[in-house]
């Protein structure tokens, strides 16, 4: 008989109005290897930390090993058998690897005094199921990035649990080091170990899963066996059917001017020899997950940033080179749309009417110097209405908007005059899915009007839905370019992640 | 966010902080004449506009650096070289009134823009900076002077900062010509506009294009140009000038503007004037009463403090 070791009940979850989880129900059989994928956001870590006891929830139950846990602290839960391993769990790194397994119950003698003495037996033995070669006493920074993993995952299993979380344990990893992970999590399944396995890299789960639960916006929206289900079905349903039926209809044609110019553009390590080119017109998505360079690749252009190397070129021009600054740009005909609204974007103290005219104050003004508040009164009603800001009176304070609507009245800060280069970082980030439909259609008319927009995203939904070409970054390097009539999700998610052709 | 939250606009909020500042003023008012009839005089009246008409000159150049993000810390040395250079070319080089008045306003506003230089182009913070600034002018105003005292100003220049014109103190009129000036710049120019933005968020402001730079160092340079202002002023007032005159300046404009900028969260030269009002008149007040010189410090020290406080908390909700 199979036997449910989790068994999720409706599990429901708000933050403020943002819905996250909304009714999960799975169960999670003994012994298995379940995954569990989806997009940024669509409510994984969520789930995890709720489970955890870390986040209170607002319906539904979980039950483990057949207890509820309705109220119970994160140390209840652990000793009912739940260990939970954070995407971004750290060691500490001066200290031993003993004293690192031993961290989440340090160990005393009978006069209460720390004695990690006491606990080494116990340590070795844990240490030696996860690897042959690593020793006690060695210092975790002299570890290369696959044994820290193995080490955290130690100090998860000395408790030894009958439910195991792993969220992304292979984020940080190369392919070769992967691999010892999950020769562990193989050992560990015969140890009858059940584990959660979160990823974001579709061809780890055959290699290592039984079943895969797929969550799309706060929603789970199919559990299958691994052996029934093909990575395209899997990304089909991580991305929302609604959407790829939309995305069918390819945007226009765009002409031939080549507008922006991109070459070998250096940072630090962050951006490495990246050129590419953008048209008039044309909608260009700069694909990466975080840390891949698409920021930077944005500031270079935009002059906030100073490459070490390279040179940017619009209609011909060269913009690179020491006075290439943000006050240069705009007047050249960039806009920049940052990735962080609160600290880059928006000064959340003005009226709203302040921040939409803000960037533009020039060509409202008279003898550029003095406001004309009829112009500017025009000038932002028509936004406000064009942009369908709640709420549509332009004197709230702009802090007092929710996440899309500012976002909105970023994007607007910008369009009162036409720009010729939109550059936009995470454009939607953050943002409820009505308003992301009605900034989709923002930058649609945009690059209609004969502009071209930059799109960094890590969201490549919104990149197929928007974009006519694809720039995908990984570790700052260009890793590959794709027509949108060429592109399928799984190409986009696989170089992302770092694959692509090689590989496979 | 509920919908009452959302209820605000931000004409409404300043208005409701108009008010509390007018509250204040008429607490202030009727305590103190429930314990010193006098105080509710037109003497005390007109002293008070008197007394508010520098202190809100100085603070007016303070709120343009905070409005920038900064602090001066240099404004009362400013003031004090300004008046001392002026006074200097008067009395002992006899140049002509208007001349001597316009090299004073001149060298301040070279402060004030060096002061800007430092903070905008060597990136050094703007507290440092202008402190340094403050030691460098104390040397300079005794070298100068060796220490002595300037007297024996022309008539003429005296005059402007003493009597009425129209019924109202001469320097009260300076006052307000000055921030009916600062009003139109703050609200209806797209510098003051900037200005603003430039305080409350410099990166937003840099990447929308905005030369943050050379806003700073017009912010510094305006408020070397009113402390220098306010120095012949002083002069004129006060008919001497020495070593240290305008000094204390420096903490009355730091008070009013702080305490103005706290409230609204923005720089509003009406709530200049109405926080000076306040600072005067408990000053006036507590003297009046008989307190000792060490305790009306001490409420100002506590009024500038009292008033960040208050504005963290209406202004973060």
């Amino acid at each position: 008989m199979e036997d449910v070791i989790l068994d999720v009940r409706g599990v429901s979850k708000s933050f403020g109005k943002n819905r996250v989880l909304t009714n999960i129900t799975m169960e999670v059989k003994r012994g298995e290897v379940h995954a569990i994928v989806g997009e940024n956001g669509a409510g994984k870590s969520t789930l995890i930390k709720a489970l955890a006891g870390e986040y209170p929830i607002d319906g539904g139950e979980f039950i483990l090993n057949g207890q509820p846990l309705v109220k119970k602290s994160v140390k209840d839960i652990q000793t009912l058998g739940l260990q939970v391993i954070h995407q971004n769990l750290n060691l500490v790194p001066s200290m031993t690897v003993l004293q690192n397994i031993l961290m989440g119950d340090i160990p005393v003698n009978r006069a209460n005094v720390v004695s990690w003495h006491t606990g080494r037996e116990k340590a070795l033995e844990t240490l030696r199921m996860v690897s042959d070669k690593l020793e006690l006493d060695t210092p975790v920074e002299e570890l290369s990035a696959a044994e820290k993993q193995l080490v955290i995952i130690a100090r998860a299993i000395i408790n030894e649990p009958t439910l195991l979380v792993l969220d992304e344990p292979t984020a940080r990893l190369g392919m070769e080091e992967t691999q010892s992970v999950f020769r562990l999590i193989d050992k560990l399944k015969s140890n009858n170990v059940t584990m959660l396995y979160i990823t974001h890299r579709l061809e780890e789960i055959y290699k290592i899963c039984d079943r895969v639960s797929v969550f799309r916006d706060g929603e789970k929206v199919l559990t299958s066996a691994v052996s029934g289900i093909t990575q395209s079905e899997m990304a089909s349903a991580m991305l929302g059917k609604k959407v790829t039926d939309v995305i069918a209809e390819n945007r226009g044609a765009v002409s031939a001017d080549t507008l922006l110019e991109i070459k070998g553009l250096q940072y630090k390590n962050t951006v490495k020899n990246i050129s590419f080119e953008i048209k008039r017109g044309e909608i260009v998505g700069l694909i990466g997950s975080v840390g891949a360079g698409k920021s930077e690749t944005l500031d270079m252009i935009f002059g906030s940033v100073q490459p070490d190397q390279g040179e940017v070129f619009l209609n011909g021009e060269k913009l690179t080179g020491k006075d290439h600054q943000p006050v240069k740009a705009v007047q050249k005909g960039i806009a920049y749309i940052p990735e962080d609204r609160q600290t880059q974007g928006l000064v959340q103290d003005f009226a709203i009417r302040e921040n939409l005219s803000f960037a533009d104050i020039k060509s409202l003004s008279k003898h550029g110097a003095i406001i004309d508040r009829k112009k500017e009164k025009e000038a932002v009603d028509g936004l406000m209405e064009k942009l369908l800001v709640k709420p549509p009176d332009p004197e709230y304070k702009t802090s007092q908007l929710s996440g899309g609507n500012q976002q909105k009245v970023l994007i607007g800060k910008w369009l009162v005059n036409k720009y010729e280069l939109y550059l936009m970082d995470e454009v939607t980030a953050g943002v409820d899915i009505g308003a992301k439909m009605q900034i989709y259609e923002i930058i649609t008319d945009i690059a209609d009007s004969g502009s071209a927009v930059l799109l960094a995203t890590s969201d490549i939904t919104e990149a197929l839905y928007l974009c006519n070409r694809f720039v995908i970054l990984h570790r700052g390097e260009v890793i590959k370019e794709l027509d949108r009539a060429d592109a399928e999700i799984e190409d986009i998610l696989l170089a992302m992640m770092g694959g692509g052709n090689d590989e496979k | 966010m509920n919908d009452k939250n959302l209820k605000t606009n931000v004409a409404f909020e300043t208005a409701k902080r108009y008010l509390l500042m007018i509250g204040l003023v008429v607490v202030i008012i009727v305590l103190f004449t429930s314990m010193q009839p006098a105080f509710f005089s037109v003497m005390n009246l007109r002293n008070t506009i008197i007394d508010i008409a520098l202190p809100v000159i100085v603070a007016a150049g303070m709120m343009i650096v905070i409005a920038g993000g900064g602090l001066d810390m240099s404004i009362g040395p400013i003031c004090g070289f300004a008046s001392l250079l002026s006074s200097l070319f008067m009395v002992n080089a006899g140049l002509p009134i208007a001349v001597s008045v316009a090299i004073g306003i001149a060298a301040g506003t070279g402060i004030g823009a060096i002061n800007g230089l430092m903070v905008s182009r060597a990136g050094i913070d703007s507290f440092i900076a202008t402190l340094g600034m403050q030691f460098v002018l104390l040397g300079i105003r005794y070298w100068l002077t060796g220490g002595k005292t300037i007297s024996r100003l022309p008539q003429e220049f005296l005059a402007a900062g003493r009597g009425d014109l129209i019924g109202i103190p001469k320097l009260t009129i300076f006052m307000i010509v000055i921030v009916v000036i600062f009003i139109f710049v703050i609200d209806y120019t797209i510098f003051g506009r900037r200005l603003t933005s430039l305080g409350m968020n410099i990166e937003a402001t840099r990447l929308s294009g905005i030369n943050v730079k050379n806003m700073t160092l017009s912010a510094f340079a305006l408020s070397g140009l009113l402390s220098s202002v306010c120095g012949v002023l002083l002069a004129a007032k006060t008919s001497t000038v020495t070593v240290d005159s305008g000094d204390s300046y420096t903490l009355d404009a730091l008070t009013i503007a702080v305490f103005s900028y706290s409230i609204f969260g923005r720089a509003k030269p009406i709530g200049l004037v109405i926080a000076a009002v306040i600072i005067v008149l408990l000053t006036n007040g507590f003297s009046m009463i008989g307190a000792s010189p060490s305790w009306i410090n001490m409420i100002k020290g506590v009024i500038m403090l009292a008033a960040i406080i208050v504005g963290r908390i209406i202004n973060k909700k």
